[in-house]
């Protein structure tokens, strides 16, 4: 047993495992299907739908960069349909993603998704603003829109090759709230809220006011609380947010602006155990993951204005704009059928499955407010509004204009918390 | 809104969030109490959530997702022990290494469950007549599903394991003073294997009920650090299975302030010092407990993360 | 494994630079063969993987991109180099960097409102003062340590909790904008307080204050008397006593730089990225410096280049997911399995196997 051996052996021990690992993986890299997973190649796919006699054979790779995981079944989820709902319509389209991208990483992001061929690039949250802005002024022969942002080329603060859209659901949270109002019994309203920012505060005041035109033909005033989570991906908070709402406010419909359906989820464990408590869908069709408590809700189709972007990128007739998509926008039809019950249209936003156990007259109501809405005949937000102090906001007959719904910070009255 | 319904609620939530913490907690007292550091609860509970997930997906059969995730995760912490007992190496590089990994394995595998939106149903809870409507605390504690309740009884299982039998000695005096033991004829090694196994084994227990419980469908990053704070929560409860109850209802209760706390309009002071309190309540304890070194009992296992061999 | 009677392991005496060397390439050799063998088996194309995630080392943009990224990496990899050397496991990296930037945005704030000092020195007073007020956090521990013997993996641990939500806190609370529409941001800091670009390229002058804090460590660890006293206290709590060294000293001492670097990091973020204090700014670079630190073997010129590759392992992650829709979590599991086989590694440098043959 001399040393010397014995180390040799180990070594060539060592060596036979190592070797055989390579022999095992190259075997296996060779035997394994080349690109079986990938989607991102750029190998013509056969045109799907609808033919396009475009005049080229050439292809556009658009990329998309998302704040959080597709997987969180919200924003990044309906960011990621849209772009399938392109992807599928428009033959010659690629598409690229990046997922989970911190904030002030977002020009890395660009930059890879610029090397793997993207010639339009989207950046899906607020937070991607500044860095989109600067890689816009740096690639002008790149296309850029960004979402939920204000510096844009038609704005006047950025370059042309960038746009911003956004889109609006106050109007969709006043038809939650008819249906709220019509289905609470405690008339106490719960909202789980992310950030205290003007979308969300809009919201949650559309929510209240829409709750308190059903509910006081019912009898009711309508109280709201609020909890606020200080982010907008929180399943941990969400789910005891709700729970303290409906078990310490006596909350029984429950409103809120997070990525995921913890709060409808909640909802649905409370009718499992015989206790009415409803909610809503955010973003995308939730409807399954609460099928009791599930009352209707705000779905965004980011397809139709990915379509917009891209097809006017791919031939040539890109100018810089700030879609503001609100009811009715980018619907390929403008009249619905009134006396339909279910408001789905192939536009931007729209709502969810109404239940059934909202009564007829509260569903005729959402589907003529939907209507006028959609021709801007009726604004939600027409006063008399008074805030949560009782200081009047807008006067009888007057119309909330862009610039007020633009930077609410007050909450109307009938919401029991202040803001953070 | 009454008082009592508030009180209810508070620990109806705590109850939920410290059984999670719990039985990691036991897991890793009964490892440390070896002399082995595991700084790998975060990445070996994540796995153990996302088996626990995908078998009950793919088959429905919870039984099975449980005893999967604990297998799991029981894998894991067996490559923490290799190279912490067999190998050597410095625990606490080893056990970040098994958190990266498991963190990383489960968002990768995890990516297909999570893109498709998969959910799977919830256990339910099984109230137990009569407990359940003791006022206040009934609700709270005897309204759980079963995985919690077994958590009751495993809390006083570790203790009396650890405390009142024999290879629970083995296990303390392992921690304590290696070579002494090791001189007394105890296998040394199997028991440190052992421990960590234990640990590994309970915290996929921990991940599988945060998963079957209370969060039916998979994000990435699930565990959102609990396994950290299960760390924490060892030295918070001084390396003792009881106090290790109060522990994770504690820190489980700072979870559930700041919901309550906007619920009931109090917002003097910020839900984040509650946040911050058990951090730096552990640092006390341990700074406490580190001075009273006499405390043998209740305090650091003397040989805790140092590799024991036999030449040294 | 428990006491294998066929095989010993014999203490080596001494192991050449050479088998040493071999020894760590082994290890990340095997390292990446796992990874691929385990891309293998979820269908995905192991070579292509690979191209693709050290993608960032071919492209210039992206090279830059990570080169951004390793500067606050690089920093506390230092400061742990420094920790390690004396055998005082700090693993309060992401803490002291969000200390850090806790102490830049405070400075921003009270100068955007009292104008005291010179727009000029600005940064040079910012950098001295993160220095030493994340430099005192990170003493704590040590004192700890020193004094009463708390173990100072668990109290830096604590610690990193700790200044995480207290940074978060901030942000969200007193030190928010007021004209930033409720968001959780703090007022943009201005130009005098952002660490420019070098000119031509996209990465901030930060690099060059970290390759110069990296000389730095490397001279205070190798050439001053202190990084003697480093180096024995490291390698022997007896050793030190004997010689009349203070054990309390060094570590204090060691902590206070290693902390300050770390903090230099998050002063790198919020004035060379970011440009303003936001919640959760550090994507666990504290717990990724730890890797750094010790598969460069606690040599700080080393560190430098580890730091980028680290960057550009990040930075090819999202190349990976762009091009091949792989998560994210990938470069985890390939850093882990780099760690992991590299600290087995270290077992065969100290002990060698000797087979009985009987």
């Amino acid at each position: 047993m001399s040393e010397k051996s014995s180390r040799r052996d180990f070594v060539k021990l060592v060596a036979a495992g190592v070797g055989g690992v390579a022999v095992g993986a190259g075997i296996g890299y060779l035997a394994a299907p080349k690109g079986s997973t990938t989607t991102i190649t750029s190998t013509t796919t056969a045109s799907t739908t609808v033919t396009q006699t475009s005049p080229s054979t050439q292809r556009l790779t658009a990329g998309f960069i998302y704040v959080g995981p597709v997987g969180d079944y919200g924003w990044t989820y309906a960011h990621d349909k849209g772009r399938e709902y392109a992807k599928n319509k428009l033959a010659w389209l690629d598409t690229k993603t990046v997922e989970s991208v911190e904030e002030a990483k977002v020009q890395g992001a660009i930059e890879t998704l610029i090397g793997q061929g993207a010639k339009i690039i989207f950046t899906t949250s607020f937070g991607f603003m500044d860095g989109t802005a600067e890689a816009a002024a740096k690639h002008p022969d790149i296309y850029f829109a960004h979402c939920s942002g204000y510096k844009s080329g038609a704005a006047g603060n950025a370059t042309q090759n960038l746009s911003t859209y956004f889109a609006e659901f106050y109007q969709l949270y006043y038809l939650n709230g008819l249906a709220a109002g019509a289905m609470t019994e405690s008339g106490v309203l719960g909202y789980v809220a992310a950030v205290p920012i003007p979308e969300v505060i809009r919201h949650i005041n559309a929510f209240v006011l829409g709750a308190q035109q059903t509910a006081s033909v019912r009898g009711k005033t309508i109280k709201c609380y609020v909890q606020w989570l200080n982010q907008w991906f929180d399943p941990e908070g969400a789910k005891k947010a709700a729970t303290s709402l409906v078990e310490n406010n006596n909350a029984d419909v429950l409103g809120f602006t997070e990525d995921t359906p913890t709060v409808l989820q909640v909802a649905e464990s409370y009718q499992k155990q015989g206790k009415k408590v409803w909610s809503f869908s955010h973003y995308s069709d939730m409807s399954k993951e609460g099928p009791n408590a599930h009352l209707t809700g705000q779905v965004v189709n980011w397809g139709p204005i990915y379509i917009d972007f891209i097809s006017k990128a791919y031939s040539n007739a890109w100018e810089s704009v700030d879609y503001w998509a609100r009811i009715g926008d980018f619907a390929p039809y403008r009249w619905a059928n009134l006396s339909k019950v279910s408001i789905k249209s192939e536009g931007a936003v729209y709502l969810a499955p109404l239940n059934p156990v909202i009564p007829q007259d509260v569903k005729d109501l959402i589907a003529l407010r939907w209507e006028e809405m959609k021709e801007l005949l009726f604004e939600p937000f027409t006063g008399p509004i008074k805030d949560m102090d009782g200081k009047i906001r807008l006067k009888e007959g007057e119309r909330a204009t862009h610039d007020i719904l633009w930077n609410m910070d007050w909450q109307i009255e009938g919401v029991v918390t202040p803001l953070p | 809104m009454e008082f009592g319904t508030i009180i209810t609620t508070i620990l109806m939530l705590t109850v939920q969030e410290g059984s999670i913490l719990l039985f990691a907690t036991l897991g890793e007292i009964f490892t440390e109490r070896s002399g082995i550091l595991n700084l790998g609860l975060e990445g070996m509970m994540i796995i153990g959530a996302l088996t626990s997930f995908t078998i009950v997906y793919t088959t429905g059969n919870y039984l099975l997702a449980v005893l999967l995730a604990i297998t799991a995760s029981l894998m894991l912490s067996l490559v923490h022990a290799f190279a912490s007992i067999s190998l050597r190496v410095n625990q606490t590089v080893s056990g970040l290494a098994i958190t990266i990994l498991g963190l990383g394995l489960s968002s990768f595998l995890g990516r297909p469950l999570a893109l498709s939106r998969a959910r799977v149903e919830p256990i339910p809870a099984i109230p137990i007549p009569i407990l359940k409507d003791i006022p206040i605390v009934g609700s709270a504690f005897f309204n759980q599903n079963i995985i919690v309740y077994l958590s009751y009884i495993l809390a006083f299982l570790v203790w009396f394991i650890l405390f009142k039998t024999n290879f629970g000695l083995n296990v303390r005096s392992v921690g304590e003073n290696p070579s002494m033991a090791d001189s007394l004829g105890i296998n040394v090694f199997a028991i440190r294997y052992i421990s960590t196994a234990v640990g590994g084994a309970l915290c996929g227990l921990s991940g599988a009920l945060l998963i079957l419980g209370y969060y039916p469908s998979w994000y990435d990053g699930i565990t959102l650090g609990r396994g950290w704070i299960a760390v924490a929560l060892v030295i918070f409860s001084s390396w003792n299975p009881l106090y290790a109850i109060a522990g994770a209802y504690f820190f489980g209760m700072m979870g559930t302030l700041n919901s309550t706390f906007q619920s009931i309009g109090f917002y003097a002071i910020p839900a984040d010092f509650f946040r911050m309190l058990p951090y730096t309540l552990t640092i006390l304890v341990l700074t406490i407990f580190s001075y009273t070194k006499s405390k043998k009992k209740f305090g650091v296992p003397a040989a805790l993360g140092q590799p024991y061999s036999r030449e040294s | 494994m428990f006491g294998l009677n066929r095989v010993r392991f014999i203490a080596r005496d001494k192991l050449s630079k050479k088998r040493s060397v071999g020894i760590s390439l082994l290890s990340l050799l095997l390292a990446f063969l796992t990874s691929g063998v385990m891309f293998l088996f979820t269908n995905v194309d192991p070579v292509q993987a690979y191209v693709n995630l050290f993608g960032a080392f071919s492209n210039y943009a992206l090279l830059s991109e990570a080169i951004v990224r390793a500067i606050p990496i690089m920093f506390v990899a230092l400061g742990l180099t420094i920790a390690y050397k004396a055998n005082f496991i700090s693993i309060g990296g992401e803490g002291q960097i969000y200390v850090g930037g806790i102490i830049m945005t405070g400075l921003v704030i009270w100068q955007l409102d009292s104008n005291l000092i010179p727009q000029a020195v600005f940064i040079p007073i910012a950098i001295i003062m993160v220095f030493f007020g994340t430099g005192l956090w990170g003493v704590i521990p040590a004192i700890l340590k020193a004094k009463v013997g708390v173990n100072e993996v668990l109290t830096t641990l604590m610690m990193n909790y700790v200044a995480q939500i207290f940074s978060n806190f901030l942000v969200i609370g007193p030190w928010k904008d007021p004209e930033g529409h409720g968001f959780p941001l703090s007022k943009e800091f201005p130009a005098y307080a952002r660490l420019g670009l070098i000119p031509g390229t996209t990465i901030n002058v930060g690099i060059l204050l970290g390759v110069f804090a990296a000389l730095l460590c490397y001279v205070i660890l190798s050439k001053t008397k202190f990084g003697f006293e480093v180096k024995v206290v490291g390698g022997s709590y007896q050793a030190a006593r004997y010689a009349g060294i203070s054990y309390t000293k060094v570590v204090c001492l060691g902590m206070l730089m290693s902390a300050g670097f770390a903090g230099l990091a998050g002063m790198n973020i919020l004035s060379g990225v970011t440009g303003k204090l936001r919640p959760d700014f550090s994507p666990g670079y504290g717990y990724t410096a730890i890797i750094v630190a010790w598969l460069c073997n606690l040599n700080p010129i080393i560190s430098i280049f580890g730091s980028i590759f680290f960057g550009g392992l990040l930075v090819g992650g999202e190349v990976l997911q762009a091009s091949m829709n792989i998560s994210v979590g990938v470069t985890n599991v390939f850093q882990a399995l780099m760690l992991i086989f590299t600290l087995s590694g270290e077992f065969f440098k100290r002990y060698k196997i000797v087979w009985r043959s009987d």
